[in-house]
Parts: C-alpha cells; structure tokens; sequence
C-alpha cells in the first residue's frame, strides 16, 4: 500500500533528513514509527501525505506519487498533525464543512466517535481545550473513510481514558483495505494497537519488523536480580528490581516492552540486531 | 503537479474558500462608510461645492483600493502558519481548483460586494444629503473609461499577482 524506496530527503541545509530509505506498508495493519527527535518522523508523514517532495527515490502511496498531490490521492489519505489548527466554528458545522472532500466519509462513524470521546456537535471549537479539538479531529480523521490514516503524536493532549477510547475506534476502523501510520514517543499509549514497528535512527532506517517476529524473537522480563544468563540482552534498573530484554530463546509468550527494545536499539542496535533471526527486515 | 479539473468539487472548493475568506477586509469596509460619509458631509458643508466634483469617483477608488487589496494581501493567509496550512493544503482539491477558487473570490465576488457595498451607502448619502444639504452628486458613470482604467489597470493588478503567487 506504501511503497519507500530509496527515498532520501533533505531541506535547504546540506544535512539528509532521511537517508536512503527502502520499506513497504502494507494495507491491514498499524504501524508505529519510531525515533528520536529529530531524527525525521514527522518528515516521513509529510513526505508520505504530498507535504513535501523527495529529493530522490520513489514514494508510492496507493497507487498514487504523492507529489503530484492529485485529488484522488488527497482523497484517501488523512495526515492528523501534532501541530494542528480548527476554525472557529462548530463542531458540527465543521463535519459538514469538511466531510463533501471523503466521498466515503462515514457519518455514523463521526458520531459514534463524537460520542465515544464526551464531544457534543453543538461545542464550539475555539471554545475546547487542546485535548477536546484533537479528538475532534481525531473523529474526523478515524470517519474520513480514507485508505490510509497518518497520525503525528495521535495521544499528545489526551487524557487516559481518552487514550484507550482511541486505540479502540482506531482498532474498529482498520480493515483489510486500510492502513495506519503512527510516529509517537508516548509508545507504551500506543503499542497495543501497533502491529508493525519501523525505528529511525541517524536519519535511517534500524529496524522494520512484525510485533509478532519481534515478540517470538525477544521478550521482557521484570527481576528483582539481574539475571546472569547468556540470554539477556539489555537492562535498566527499575524501582524494586531491573527491567530486562532477553533472547526468547524457548519461544515464550509474553508482553514486549517497545520502551525497552528502543532504548536497547538505540545503546546497542547490533546487540539486538544480531539476536533477530530475520535479519532480512534489518 | 497533476491540474484535474473538476466542476462539483470545484465548486466545493469555492464553497470552503467563502466560509474560510478572511474577515478583517469585510470590517474595514464597513468601517470605510462613515469615512465616507464624513468626506462627502465636508463638500457638502463646503460653500466651493463643484457640480462636477470627482469627490465620489475618488473615494471609492481609494476604499476599493485599500480594501480590494486588503484582501487579497489575505486571502492565503492559510498558508502563513503551518496548522491551517496543513489542513488547506490536505483537502481533496487540485492546486487548479483551489487557485481559481481563490482567484474567482479576489478578482470577482469581493470587487462586486465592494461596489454594491459602496453604491448602497453611496445612495444613503444622497438621501440624507438630499434633505440635509440640498445637495446632490453627480451620477458616477461606472462605464467610463477613468472606471475601466482604474478597475484594470489599478485595482486588479494587485490583487492578480497576488492571487496567482507572483508576489
């Protein structure tokens, strides 16, 4: 569904943004990416949403080249900035202002998350807090009925129940033909929903990988002791004990701390690296 | 880029161009009446009162000027920050639509809310000025040439370069 290759980008200073980057999307599944700042996230959205054009590469988005920004491509894309603004107008008067652009826009979908999120039609936007105008815009986005959904920091500004109610409706709303596209550094808000994690490090790409491969290939423990063996591959002391990543060596099921595995990628990625048996996603 | 054209969404364009156009022009328009309205009670008041007085051409050319070119000044301001420009530059629209739409707004509808706003208040005068002053403008000839010069080569000069990025 989004296909990178070779794309690099830089702006006016000589410095790459983004370096040569080869990854595919496909349609089905949540992906997280993720990096330090400045390490060109949110760059890699507005690249991928025709905001701005590669200096080399190919993008393919849907079938489409986003720099050419036709209108069937802005159709099915919906890029929910960290950095956003809403007019000054209802809520309601909003939807109605904006959804004419989604031909399938899903009203139903609109309302539902409306609801879901304690945002009346009837609010003024200018009137809400930060957090209230982005879950407006996170309805929006989520009832856009676009094919692919790109979210900057979607949890920035939301409160904890709020956060779950949007891991929910974004779960409801990816299907087989869509696809979503998330850059966060609140992870652990997110990583529920993530099927597929990309890292970014020195404007590249370190890691793309299935949360399934990853899951079957390292695990997280917590120990009041460090362990001693062979299998541990990265740690942190934790109130009451370390936080450890280690070679899943028997297969054990388990929850992944993405946390951990990034700290770990960014201290030693040849550590972790060399312990993923697909090395090929590499 | 790809510039498809499409009539319906165009017009959706346009629709979302108008509810999005900026405000502060519409204020200074009507802010500019009873400046107006001032200007002209001082010829009237005044005992040179000339019977071919230019005073209305020159008013309204100098209140369309200021406010014509007020708002095309404004009319991407969209794009000055990055959270409105974000979201004009998302919508599902070709550059081609959303540039007619703007410049449709700026060279057209504006200019003819400008004159109509003018003419209404421009009447009023005479009324007032009728029972006040006994006193009455000459009838602007909106088809002369000065109009079709200033209108041109004046007034849509500005707003056109701004309209298609020149400037």
């Amino acid at each position: 569904m989004i296909a990178i290759s070779e794309m690099s980008f830089r702006y006016k200073s000589r410095c790459p943004v983004l370096d040569n980057l080869t990854f595919n999307m496909e349609a089905g599944g949540v992906y997280g990416i993720l990096g330090a700042n400045g390490v060109g996230k949110t760059t890699l959205l507005h690249l991928i949403g025709g905001l701005l054009f590669p200096k080399s590469g190919q993008i393919n988005v849907h079938g489409h080249t986003p720099r050419y920004r036709s209108p069937a491509f802005l159709e099915q894309v919906f890029y929910v900035p960290v950095d956003f603004d809403l007019p000054s107008i209802k809520v309601a008067v909003y939807q109605k202002r904006y959804a004419p652009f989604y031909p399938e826009f899903d009203l139903d979908a609109w309302n539902n998350a409306l609801q879901t999120f304690g945002i009346q039609p009837d609010m003024r936007l200018q009137a809400l807090s930060f957090g209230q105008r982005k879950k407006v815009l996170l309805s929006f986005a989520l009832a856009s009925g676009c094919r692919i959904l790109l979210f900057d920091e979607p949890t920035d500004g939301l409160d904890i129940p709020s956060k779950d109610s949007f891991r929910r409706l974004l779960s409801a709303q990816i299907d087989e033909q869509r696809l979503a596209v998330i850059t966060t550094h609140h992870v652990h808000d997110v990583a529920m929903l993530l099927d597929h994690l990309i890292i970014l490090q020195e404007h590249r790409l370190l890691l793309q990988a299935s949360i399934a491969d990853l899951a079957g290939n390292i695990r997280t423990v917590t120990t009041t002791q460090l362990p001693l063996e062979k299998s541990l591959l990265y740690s942190e002391r934790v109130p009451g004990g370390y936080h450890c990543l280690l070679r899943n060596t028997e297969a054990q099921e388990g929850p992944l701390d993405l946390e951990l595995l990034f700290k770990a990628l960014q201290i030693s990625p040849e550590i972790v690296q060399n312990t993923l048996r697909y090395e090929k996603h590499i | 880029m790809k510039n498809t054209f499409n009539f319906q969404r165009f017009v959706q364009v346009l629709r979302l161009s108008w509810q999005t156009q900026p405000v502060l022009p519409y204020i200074v328009l009507l802010a500019g009446i009873p400046i107006m309205y001032l200007i002209f009670s001082m010829e009237a008041r005044s005992v040179f009162i000339s019977l071919r007085s230019d005073n209305p051409f020159l008013v309204f050319n100098a209140y369309f000027w200021i406010c014509g070119w007020l708002y095309a000044g404004l009319i991407y301001s969209e794009l000055e920050k990055i959270g409105t420009a974000t979201r004009y530059l998302m919508i599902p629209a070709s550059n081609l639509e959303r540039w007619l739409a703007k410049s449709l707004l700026a060279i057209l509808v504006f200019p003819l809310i400008a004159w109509l706003t003018f003419n209404l208040a421009f009447k009023g005068f005479e009324m007032l000025s009728l029972r006040s002053f006994a006193f009455r403008y000459p009838t602007i000839d909106w088809l002369s040439k000065d109009m079709f010069i200033s209108f041109f080569l004046f007034y849509l000069a500005l707003p056109a370069a701004y309209a298609s990025g020149l400037t």
